[in-house]
């Protein structure tokens, strides 16, 4: 099974939302991390063939994404989604079972199967106006597996749920991952920390950084420092370094900051994780945050 | 006799069917084809826009009926100026994946959204054919018109319409679009009424030759409408 994109390019009037990006995928977990802005969400719709591509070619095993084969094998989770008033779980499911050219028979079978594995069998009939955020989101992955896909695109998929949520559908995604190529955008590291074979770091509409999980970490190891420092250096150092944790105490503030060389003399080096060189990358927007 | 059967039904059931579901699930079904998919869209449409479609003929109907002392010309403008409103329910019915945040979801599966709103305007389409069909058969015979004739001057505030309502969505894009095609089908309903008059005034071959040439331009028209539409589909994707 092989996915490939193709020096794939999307510009929208002044903004070139994705950059000749170019990738390679066989079966998998892919996590996609980048902030809000970076490209992401446009780099997933031109993959599920939302919309199209300016230059570039997207294929599943020798399929163009515009082709109807292609489509089959797709399994799409929008960031955001809405349903026909009145829908319940089980027929937004069979409606979506029908598009894509599912038997009313084997719908019926699959969408029992789905609503049991995403915890929602006990509120089928239910209609989805009723249901939570979390919920909701439950619903959208359900209606992802329905037909199977090779290939499952999921944008953001834990938006809205809990963290005993997140852990159920990180377990979930990761016994999917056999015979499959699922690739998941999100800005929580969390979120692929723990599942992604491959993960890719996105901004600007490039991706600038992908491995896996302790290649990419290489980047930033040795950079990573943590001390206690008076308010008015904090505030000096945060102008430098990347800020990944900041924190009031006694006697002072305690800085977490990813960057070259010590940023102080009591600063010790420490491990680094995925969250510190997410934030190193997206130190700008992180500072903008503060 | 039948004690003894029920009796020996009860003792000699058979054991339920355990993993019933994961063992149909094994097989791979056939694919549902592209004329059961029409057909099962068929099912999605809104009840309103099945119960307003009927509404609006019976209305029609009745409204040339009341003055039929007219003429049949009479009649056939009752239903003239009602075809905008047939327009006005299927653009509502078009409008449905937008208005309710579906469109993403649709423009990723096997049939896609285009697929979607051809067969939900082809079922509603080919109700109004249905319905219209004897209309324009009997109105034919009532005032010694061709069938032609009949269909042309049905055609012309529909594809009027349409085109307008096409244009109005392409320039219009947003919440608001289906309010603005309310507002073309009244405007187009009240000015044919108008119009109407006028046209049955003018002499015959001349304005059927007119009438035709004006469709054809109009399906022209239409067809620009409906590919400049798609082209802007992919920058409302992206903005969804």
């Amino acid at each position: 099974m092989e996915f490939i994109i193709d020096r794939v390019t999307k510009q929208f009037k002044n903004k070139i939302a994705v950059d000749r990006v170019s990738l390679k995928m066989s079966s998998g977990i892919y996590g996609l991390l980048g902030a809000n802005g970076a490209g992401k969400t446009t780099l997933l719709r031109m993959m599920a063939g939302v919309i199209g591509m300016d230059t570039g070619e997207i294929s599943l095993d020798g399929d163009a994404v515009s082709s109807e084969n292609y489509r089959a094998n797709l399994g799409y989770l929008p960031q955001d989604f809405g349903y026909y008033p009145n829908f319940t779980a089980q027929e937004f499911l069979m409606y979506l079972a029908a598009l894509k050219g599912m038997q009313k028979a084997q719908a019926k079978v699959k969408a029992a199967q789905l609503l049991e594995l995403v915890h929602l069998n006990d509120v089928a009939k239910k209609k989805i106006k009723t249901f939570s955020g979390g919920m909701k989101q439950r619903l959208g992955i359900a209606q992802a597996l329905l037909n199977n896909p090779k290939l499952l695109i999921l944008d953001e998929p834990t938006a809205g749920l809990d963290p005993k949520e997140r852990v159920v559908f990180r377990n979930m995604i990761s016994r999917l991952k056999k015979d499959r190529i699922i690739f998941l955008s999100t800005h929580i590291v969390s979120d692929v920390e723990y599942i992604a074979d491959e993960i890719l770091v996105m901004k600007d509409g490039k991706i600038i950084h992908s491995g896996s999980l302790e290649e990419i970490i290489k980047v930033i190891k040795g950079k990573v420092w943590e001390c206690k420092v008076e308010r008015q250096e904090a505030e000096k150092l945060m102008g430098t370094y990347a800020l990944i944790n900041i924190r009031e105490e006694k006697g002072g503030v305690f800085l977490r900051l990813a960057g070259e060389g010590k940023p102080c003399e009591d600063a010790k080096e420490v491990d680094a994780v995925l969250e510190d060189l997410y934030l190193y990358y997206f130190n700008e927007e992180g500072r903008k945050m503060i | 006799m039948k004690k003894y059967q029920k009796e020996l039904e009860t003792y000699f059931q058979p054991p339920k069917p355990k993993r019933k579901e994961e063992f149909l699930g094994q097989f791979s079904y056939a694919d549902m084809g592209i004329g059961e998919f029409v057909f099962t869209q068929a099912g999605y449409i809104q009840k309103s826009s099945w119960i307003f479609s009927l509404l609006l003929f019976i209305m029609a109907a009745a409204a040339g009926r009341s003055i039929l002392p007219g003429g049949g010309f009479v009649f056939l403008r009752s239903f003239a100026v009602c075809m905008p409103f047939w327009v006005l329910i299927i653009a509502r019915e078009s409008a449905r994946s937008r208005s309710f945040h579906m469109m993403e979801l649709e423009l990723s599966t096997r049939h896609r959204l285009e697929e979607i709103i051809l067969a939900r305007i082809g079922i509603l389409g080919s109700l109004d054919v249905l319905l219209f069909i004897p209309v324009c058969i009997v109105l034919a015979g009532m005032e010694n018109l061709h069938v032609l004739q009949v269909v042309l001057y049905l055609m012309l505030p529909f594809l009027v319409t349409t085109f307008l309502s096409l244009f109005i969505a392409r320039v219009k894009d947003g919440k608001n679009t289906i309010w603005y095609c309310l507002a073309v089908s009244v405007f187009m309903s009240v000015g044919y009424q108008v119009f109407g008059i006028v046209f049955d005034v003018l002499p015959g071959i001349e304005k059927e030759g007119g009438a035709f040439l004006c469709c054809i331009i109009l399906c022209v028209g239409i067809g620009v409408q409906v590919k400049k539409l798609k082209e802007q589909m992919g920058e409302m994707a992206w903005n969804l």
